[in-house]
């Protein structure tokens, strides 16, 4: 006889009872390991099985009790883990109530057929637009309620799974957040539970409503969440669902998950403050931070990160089904530009290119990238000490670094240099040397040691459509 | 990045900066006082902050509030980055100081402006009525 841990329907949902009978399975596990793992002896065994031959064709029934048991204590452990979350969010002001209903229905089970159904739709295709495709359709055809607890389900599979309805997206990974909370307080990793606990705080928003501006708190958004690793998030500022105009930000080096609140989420936070308010709510803003960067200078110069990244980037930009008349941006902040080129060397086609404090985009010229639609822009502080790296990067194509210079190193050309690409004003357009070692300033187009918001409101009349202040303007009014 | 004694403390960027957008809002001509949105502002500097406030005004000339308030700001003697206080479909102006920067918008097809602000990433003590901001 089979057992299948999906046919084992329980009518309890609460946490503690969905544990105890994971123990309780566990022991039952426990005491059948000796009768059906083999002994060194049927003479010194003493478990009954194997030492009497008549009992032998018992063993392969023990044996598969046993595995069933213990999928079925892992099964209901992770039922556990959700029906934990459903007391918690049951505390929270922002979270939908639906969201805990989806929940308990989770944890009982309710999702898990539609879940399996799902399983092998992706078995069957591979990543891509008509995978998506298959995803959003799927879905689609689940009322609401069903959707939201399959959703719930299975969190890790469908929190970054491209074609998925946004709101689906966000419920699961936030409780994927809720759940590494959890894990991370049981064992008593206080910076990580007070890491999570931040990217669960709901975010405020103004909107101006009957001719009055209201302010209220919602819950954060996120397209992205795995904790493994440099740990990888996606979170979404601003409505996605009726935004006309969505941009996706990339930070650069040194970027990991414990940064993510003071850098990349912030920075992108800031810019859809400027975004939002210049189209008047129609805008949305995404921090992408969805593949390993470089953590040290170094590792900055290889292209190895870049080249993983870009088509991760495109697949994450194209799960995401925005209607042909949504005008999609990519910005890339240093090392993330980088990654940002290659996503559009892989074939990525947004409306707009933005690199920001640029190492390069991966080529020597514009053209290079094969994307004759997209519009490109680059912003550089003059003094920013970024402005070595495309310098590096073409004495060592011109074999002029000797052994130093490798194949896996160096970005292309600075992009304010190539033909093509529209330099915008950063505030510091007067400057005449166009080379320097500032560090600071390289950080200088979001984080404030100088002037930011000419460089932040230019980035986000490019991702509107608006025109923005050149270069060359900036430097001529002066 | 070495901190010399006489660089300036978020404390004091942020008395400066609220006390510029209280005049600011006071020559905006506005018949009540709006309420403040204040956030932290990217500063990813150990040690340091840097906070935004700005406020959503509903009004019925933007034009007309972006001009006096890019007058005020001239005669304060910030220094201008961007005047496009004169541009028909979103007028606006950015400047700054030394510890912040101030910057108007105007929104005449909603009849509204957003003024706002923020400071530089500085060290020091936060205030108290600020550490709670997120």
């Amino acid at each position: 006889m089979a057992y299948d841990p999906l046919v084992t329907m329980l009518w309890l949902a609460d946490a503690p009872s969905l544990r105890a009978l994971a123990a309780r399975l566990d022991d039952v596990s426990g005491g059948l390991a000796p009768r059906v793992s083999a002994g060194l002896s049927p003479l010194f065994s003493t478990d009954q099985v194997s030492r009497y031959p008549e009992l032998a064709h018992y063993a392969g029934r023990l044996r598969s009790l046993r595995q069933w048991c213990e999928a079925t204590s892992a099964d209901l452990r992770r039922r556990a883990a959700i029906a934990e979350q459903a007391d918690a969010v049951a505390l929270d002001p922002v979270e939908p109530p639906a969201v805990r209903s989806a929940l308990i229905a989770a944890a009982s089970g309710t999702g898990d057929a539609a879940l399996s159904e799902l399983r092998l739709l992706l078995a069957a295709d591979g990543a891509g637009p008509g995978r998506d495709g298959k995803v959003a359709a799927f879905f689609a055809a689940l009322p609401p309620d069903a959707a939201l607890a399959v959703a719930l389900a299975g969190a890790a599979l469908v929190g970054p799974l491209g074609g998925v309805p946004y709101d689906l997206r966000y419920a699961a990974n936030r409780l994927l957040i809720r759940q590494a909370r959890a894990e991370a307080g049981a064992l008593w990793l206080t910076d990580r539970v007070a890491l999570y606990s931040r990217l669960l705080e709901p975010r405020e928003v103004r909107t101006v409503r009957d001719g009055r501006v209201v302010s209220e708190k919602l819950p954060r958004q996120f397209l992205l969440f795995d904790p493994s690793g440099q740990g990888r998030v996606a979170e979404v500022f601003g409505d996605l669902d009726t935004a006309t105009s969505v941009a996706v930000t990339v930070p650069g080096t040194g970027n990991n998950l414990g940064t993510y609140g003071d850098g990349p989420g912030a920075n992108a936070r800031a810019l859809h403050d400027f975004a939002e308010r210049f189209s008047g709510g129609r805008s949305a803003t995404i921090a992408w931070m969805g593949c390993d960067l470089p953590q040290s200078l170094p590792q900055a110069t290889w292209t190895s990160y870049a080249e993983a990244g870009g088509p991760m980037l495109r697949d994450f930009v194209t799960g995401l089904r925005l209607s042909a008349d949504v005008r999609a941006t990519l910005v890339g902040h240093s090392y993330g530009s980088t990654v940002t080129g290659h996503a559009v060397s892989a074939g990525l086609r947004p409306g707009s290119l933005v690199a920001v404090a640029s190492p390069g985009w991966g080529v020597y010229s514009a053209d290079d990238l094969h994307a004759p639609g997209t519009r490109m822009y680059a912003l550089r502080h003059p003094h920013d000490a970024i402005s070595v790296a495309p310098v590096l990067s073409a004495v060592s194509k011109a074999g002029l670094l000797g052994l130093l210079a490798t194949p896996w190193a160096g970005h292309g050309q600075d992009p304010i240099l190539l033909a093509g690409v529209t330099r915008l004003a950063t505030g510091t357009d007067g400057d005449l040397v166009q080379l320097g070692l500032d560090i600071d300033a390289h950080g200088d187009y979001f984080t404030t040691s100088g002037p930011t918001t000419l460089s932040i409101s230019n980035i986000a009349r490019v991702i509107l459509g608006k025109r923005p202040i050149t270069f060359l303007e900036a430097r001529a009014s002066r | 990045m070495s901190q010399s004694s006489d660089e300036p403390r978020i404390a004091q960027a942020l008395r400066e900066l609220t006390g510029a957008l209280a005049e600011t809002i006071e020559v905006s001509g506005l018949d009540a006082e709006p309420t403040a949105q204040r956030a932290l502002w990217p500063c990813e500097d150990a040690g340091k902050r840097a906070f935004t406030i700005s406020y959503d005004v509903i009004v019925p000339d933007p034009h007309r509030v972006v001009n006096a308030v890019v007058d005020h700001w001239r005669q304060r003697r910030f220094t201008v980055q961007v005047d496009r206080s004169r541009d028909h479909s979103q007028p606006e102006a950015i400047v700054k100081s030394r510890i912040f920067e101030l910057s108007v918008h105007g929104f005449p097809d909603r009849s509204s402006v957003w003024v706002r602000g923020n400071t530089v990433c500085l060290p020091g003590e936060v205030p108290e009525d600020w550490r709670d901001v997120r």
